[in-house]
């Protein structure tokens, strides 16, 4: 699915934590997730600090929609 | 080994010197010598090699005829009894891709031997062959043909002496190359540890289960700043509204299915629940946000770090979806996201 998002122009960064099967398939932009299970959460935080936690990873992968990755590389990846 | 290595090797008339398209139509004809290419080919095997044969025939009829002269060709290399296969390389050309695809797939498959082949990536025959025969990458333009034999015939090498051959990416070969045939009488435990074995040992092995090497696709690029994107979420962690009003089925999911969260700014629990049979799902029950994280964009909007959130999002279950069905769903997201005029996307997988 990402990748056919990418093929439409549309620039997408796939939380996963399976990076590497995401690298495989070659999606440009990749960021771990905190858990297979729960891949934008926290549970082990309190709520609120658990929104918090939530909030900058997806500032993470904001900024990550902003960049490309380095020269050479085919992936821009966050682990 | 004082015998030499017995090699056939497949060409079409243009490289036989028979003509251009005005011969294309001949059918298959043998020389016991290395012709065209295969000179530069029996060079770069070197001494241990003999081109014992090369096979000729036109674009044409082996495009018009492929079955029947793929099977011409696995008499001639049992006929001639020979050790290697080598087709081309041929580029760019498409019958002849379609050629060299079928031959070396024909010969791997039927007479078991090494075989090996060189084409460019979009060459008709690439895709229709790569996952059924070696096929070597080269680029489109035949001028190449030293370092494309070059590769081939190290290649052929490699596969006679029974190198250790990794796979298509790391290799320079289109696809998953040759299909791994089981002998399932064979129990998998007992396969699976002589793989180990032949891997801890750095001898020959091939995975049963093939990842399918994908197509690059060009870096899509933001074209205006965040503070002025339309954000959209998408997930594969099957998250559906309470009763799951379309069955969106767990597993081998059939279709994706888009759901409004109107205006607001969190998932609460008691709306949502999970349709995927993949993963324990109580975390995301608990709180949806933490698979499609509606909470924390709708915050980010509000503080303008993003422009706008599509207040919809997509989901469907990636368990035992097959690639195919996949690529259906994200292309129908897409074509949503574009209607929607959507400028970028967070895709979570569980």
């Amino acid at each position: 699915m990402v990748k056919e998002i990418e093929r439409a122009g549309i620039p997408i960064v796939h939380v996963t934590n399976l990076t590497k099967i995401s690298e495989g398939i070659g999606a440009h932009r990749i960021l771990r997730g905190n858990s297979v299970l729960h891949v934008f959460g926290n549970p082990s935080l309190p709520k609120k600090q658990e929104e918090g936690f939530r909030k900058e990873l997806v500032e993470e992968a904001l900024e990550m929609l902003t960049e490309a990755p380095k020269d050479g590389q085919h992936a821009l990846i966050h682990e | 080994m004082s015998e030499k290595i017995r090699v056939i090797h497949y060409i079409n008339q243009f490289y036989a010197g028979m003509g251009g398209e005005d011969t294309a139509s001949v059918g298959v004809s043998v020389k016991e010598e290395p012709v065209g290419p295969g000179l530069l080919l029996k060079r770069l095997l070197g001494e241990s090699y003999e081109i014992v044969a090369t096979i000729i025939c036109g674009d044409n009829y082996i495009a018009e005829h492929t079955e029947e002269v793929c099977r011409e060709f696995v008499e001639l290399v049992k006929k001639y009894q020979a050790d290697l296969f080598v087709a081309g390389p041929g580029f760019n050309a498409g019958r002849y891709g379609l050629g060299c695809g079928a031959a070396t797939a024909a010969v791997t498959e039927q007479v078991k031997i090494p075989a090996v082949t060189a084409l460019y990536a979009e060459n008709p025959g690439t895709d229709l062959y790569k996952d059924r025969a070696y096929i070597l990458q080269t680029e489109n333009n035949a001028a190449k043909m030293r370092e494309a034999m070059k590769s081939v015939a190290e290649f052929a090498d490699r596969l006679i002496k029974n190198d250790f051959i990794g796979d298509g990416r790391k290799e320079g070969y289109h696809g998953s190359g040759p299909a791994i045939e089981i002998d399932y009488s064979i129990p998998a435990p007992r396969r699976a540890i002589s793989m180990l074995l032949a891997k801890y040992y750095g001898q020959n092995f091939h995975t049963e289960v093939v990842m399918p090497n994908h197509e690059d696709i060009p870096l899509p690029v933001l074209d205006k700043p965040l503070s002025e994107i339309k954000l959209a979420l998408v997930t594969d962690g099957g998250l559906v509204p309470k009763g799951n009003p379309d069955h969106m089925v767990p597993t081998n999911s059939k279709y994706f299915c888009k759901y409004s969260f109107q205006d607001a700014d969190t998932l609460r629990p008691e709306d949502y629940e999970v349709s995927h049979q993949g993963y324990n799902n109580a975390f995301v029950l608990e709180d949806p946000n933490r698979l499609v994280p509606v909470d924390a964009v709708v915050k980010l909007k509000k503080e303008g770090k993003i422009g706008e959130v599509l207040n919809s999002y997509y989901t469907t279950a990636g368990v035992m979806t097959p690639m195919e069905v996949g690529k259906k769903f994200g292309e129908g997201i897409a074509e949503d996201l574009k209607k929607n005029e959507v400028d970028a996307v967070i895709l979570t997988s569980t």
